[in-house]
């Protein structure tokens, strides 16, 4: 044993190559990427683990795995787990026979999420067990629970971290040795053909049958997993808690000496453990539920005192709201909210900073450098003063919606820009649409809305920023790389070689060349049908800085156009323009607009 | 005891984290880390949460239960406040970093405003990081050093 600091998501991937994992998949979301990275890091021969296409393609390739014996892992972000949903919904009725562990990361805020939806209750509608650590040690030692479960049962079984618990790193007592069988090359795995793999409606009502057995059956083991707790002696105040929230309730008992409080702590939300829960609600006078999200723990309390006919008072977020019901929970909410359920005294803290003098603003923004400015500038600049729509993606590039360059209308979900510009042509047919995708968002699931446009025939103009790399979540490969998670060497999928396979005649162009990206722009949006421009450049993050720009203070009026045109986070105007030079990577963009040709790159 | 770090991204706020973590796990004590980064690429606000001992539970120090503040920058420093306990320290570097949203704010009125509180104010000089490196790089390091007699 060696303690050693570690992430959440590390302590996950650890913990998983401990329990023999042979092949790996996901696709990159905060707050789940470093699992998979940490695999690719820590792994030994043998254990293969890729980035797919996108959470479905990975969901499929483990189940493949799986089917031949392999146990496999597969890591998403909650948003991943509705694009993998389909072979989900099918794989809980066909089963594996290698365990199989789906990684999904769910993200109350949400802090950098598009939804605040809940995978226990995705659990309990795929109907496939879940495990729902509080911590990153317990992360470590459960997912192997999950793997040995998965495996006896023959059914892939859901992990659900959240966010301060992917990121909060803390001492683990890592075993040895760090791996127990695993890796293709060490265990020969063989699929045996056999009609249980295809599903068919016999099939699918006679395995429905066996998991609602099953899952009931699980509900009462369950019941005395060790995971799964009661805690204190209070007879009279019961908390209910779950995840992260346990730890925010013992830190927020201790803050009001109230560690007596009984605490009920459900790991595994689905299938919920009801005997454990029963003895609980009967050790209690009144219960608060505290849990982030969707109301699980809740519900199920509710239907277990109900179906068992006891008279209990149960708070929550639901039928009483007692807590808010989206959003993330603090220690500090939660102690205030404790406090007055257990009639203790509390003065609540943090309000604010009073009589502060004014702080400086800081929201997210493109990085100095950005190829994405460029782009969105030109754009900007061909359609200035046209009936124009333009349709944002997932990526570093939804913040082109922030001024100064106010470029993203609609953002939905990965790939759905292409397809809602279609949309929004149909129904406004004199206003040119526009369609904004990333290099790794167009491999994930653009390709198909682009083939939908050719097939219908709708109009739209699409603009690929392509910067080389998956860049929000931190600068993964993707199929336009030539290179795989393993580190080899693989083919590059060229976006303009497949535009033209679809039938679509891109102009590619480099966006830093203003005024060629513009007259791109402008006669892409003069044609009719589908048009493309890709836009070609390295992100700041993986490409050196060709040079840095300065200000000639004898050019340079102090008009200011450079920073209101662009919002480039390395310039500032006072009575002339300033450029950061520890920021400016020299990208030029400022010295095409300027008016005065008052700015100058040195290589 | 509970550190709480704040910065701007790039400053090094997550590695002055990782240092404190490393010294405490080397005196053989328990140390928990978490960050809140969200959306912040560089430029954006960025708090690093250390909690010393046992009996942490929470990965995120509450709100007036951070026995120190390392201020990487006065503006950050200001914003975290109401995370400092009664009785708490403060450490603060002297370099202002510009808002993203354009236009400086005045560094002195926070000095000026974090001196009005009473509390044990350690100041630790940017420029002379500055002077001695070329750069503003190491200043994480200094700030952790500027702090060693506490923990």
């Amino acid at each position: 044993m060696s303690v050693k600091l570690l992430m959440g998501n590390e302590a996950i991937a650890l913990g998983a190559l401990r329990a023999g994992v042979s092949v790996t998949a996901g696709y990159p979301g905060t707050p789940s990427t470093e699992i998979l990275e940490t695999i690719a890091k820590e792994r030994r021969d043998g254990v293969y683990v890729e980035w797919s296409v996108n959470e479905k393609a990975a969901l499929e390739l483990a189940a493949g795995a799986s089917y031949a014996g392999a146990r496999t892992l597969v890591t998403m972000k909650q948003v991943g787990l509705n694009v993998a949903s389909d072979p989900l919904m099918s794989l809980a009725y066909i089963g594996v026979k290698g365990g199989m562990v789906i990684v999904v990361a769910d993200d109350p805020g949400p802090i950098s999420s598009q939804t605040e939806q809940d995978t226990r209750t995705f659990a309990k509608y795929s109907k496939l067990p879940c495990f729902d650590p509080s911590s990153p040690e317990e992360a470590y030692e459960m997912i192997g629970d999950a793997f040995e479960l998965s495996e006896e049962l023959h059914t892939p079984v859901l992990f659900r971290p959240t966010t301060r618990m992917c990121h909060a790193t803390a001492p683990i007592d890592v075993a040895e040795p760090a791996f127990v069988g695993g890796g293709v090359l060490n265990a020969p795995f063989h699929f045996e053909k056999d009609p249980k793999w295809v599903i068919f409606p016999r099939l699918s009502v006679k395995n429905h049958a066996l998991i609602e057995k099953r899952n009931r059956a699980l509900s009462e083991r369950f019941s005395d997993y060790n995971f799964n707790a009661v805690e204190g002696r209070s007879e009279t105040f019961g908390i209910a808690t779950g995840g992260v929230c346990y730890a925010y309730v013992k830190e927020a008992l201790r803050r009001l000496d109230a560690e007596w409080v009984k605490v009920l702590k459900i790991a595994t939300p689905f299938p919920f453990p009801q005997r454990l829960a029963l003895d609980f609600l009967d050790s209690t006078e009144c219960v608060f539920v505290i849990e982030e999200l969707d109301p699980v723990i809740e519900r199920e309390l509710l239907y277990v005192a109900g179906a068992a006919g006891r008279a209990i008072n149960i708070y929550g977020k639901e039928i009483t709201e007692n807590l808010p019901a989206s959003g993330e929970y603090t220690v500090e909410l939660l102690t205030e909210k404790l406090a007055a359920f257990l009639g203790i005294a509390y003065e609540p803290v943090g309000g604010g900073v009073p009589d502060a003098p004014p702080l400086p603003v800081r929201p997210p923004v493109l990085c100095a450098g950005c190829p994405h400015r460029a782009s969105f500038y030109a754009v900007k600049k061909a359609m200035s003063g046209k009936k124009a729509v333009f349709c944002g993606d997932i990526g570093c590039y939804t913040l082109g919606n922030a001024q100064p360059l106010d470029m993203v209308d609609t953002c939905l979900c990965m790939g759905a820009g292409i397809t809602i510009a279609q949309g929004l042509s149909r129904a406004e047919p004199d206003r040119a649409a526009f369609a904004f995708v990333g290099d790794s968002t167009f491999f994930a699931s653009g390709i198909t809305g682009i083939v939908n446009a050719v097939y219908n025939k709708n109009d739209m103009v699409l603009i690929v920023l392509d910067n080389r790399i998956t860049a929000m979540t931190g600068g993964q490969t993707h199929p336009g790389i030539g290179k795989t998670l393993m580190g080899e060497a693989t083919a590059a999928l060229g976006i303009p070689a497949i535009l033209r396979a679809i039938g679509v005649e891109p102009r590619v162009v480099n966006p830093l060349e203003l005024d060629n990206a513009i007259s791109a722009v402008k006669a892409a949006a003069w044609e009719t049908g589908v048009r493309a421009v890709v836009f070609e450049y390295p992100c700041v993050n993986v490409a050196k800085p060709t040079g840095s720009a300065s200000v000639n203070a004898e050019k340079c009026t102090g008009c200011g156009l450079c920073a209101r045109e662009l919002g480039c986070p390395a310039l500032k105007v006072g009575d002339k323009a300033e450029i950061d030079a520890s920021l400016c990577t020299g990208c030029n963009l400022c010295g095409q607009v300027c008016p005065f040709d008052a700015i100058e790159v040195t290589k | 005891m509970n550190i709480l770090i704040c910065g701007v991204g790039g400053q090094g706020v997550v590695y002055a984290s990782k240092l404190l973590a490393r010294q405490a796990l080397e005196r053989g004590e328990t140390v928990h880390t978490a960050e809140t980064i969200g959306m912040a690429q560089r430029g954006g606000s960025v708090v690093s949460h250390v909690r010393i001992g046992d009996n942490c539970p929470s990965p995120l120090i509450p709100k007036g239960d951070a026995d120190v503040i390392i201020g990487l920058e006065p503006g950050e420093t200001v914003r975290n406040l109401e995370y400092l306990k009664p009785g708490g320290v403060i450490a603060v570097a002297t370099r202002a970093i510009p808002a993203t949203a354009g236009g400086d704010y005045d560094a002195g009125k926070m000095f000026d405003y974090l001196k009005s509180l009473g509390v044990e104010l350690i100041v630790v000089d940017a420029e002379e990081v500055f002077r001695r490196d070329g750069s503003y790089r190491n200043l994480n390091v200094e700030m952790v050093k500027a702090i060693q007699h506490l923990i």
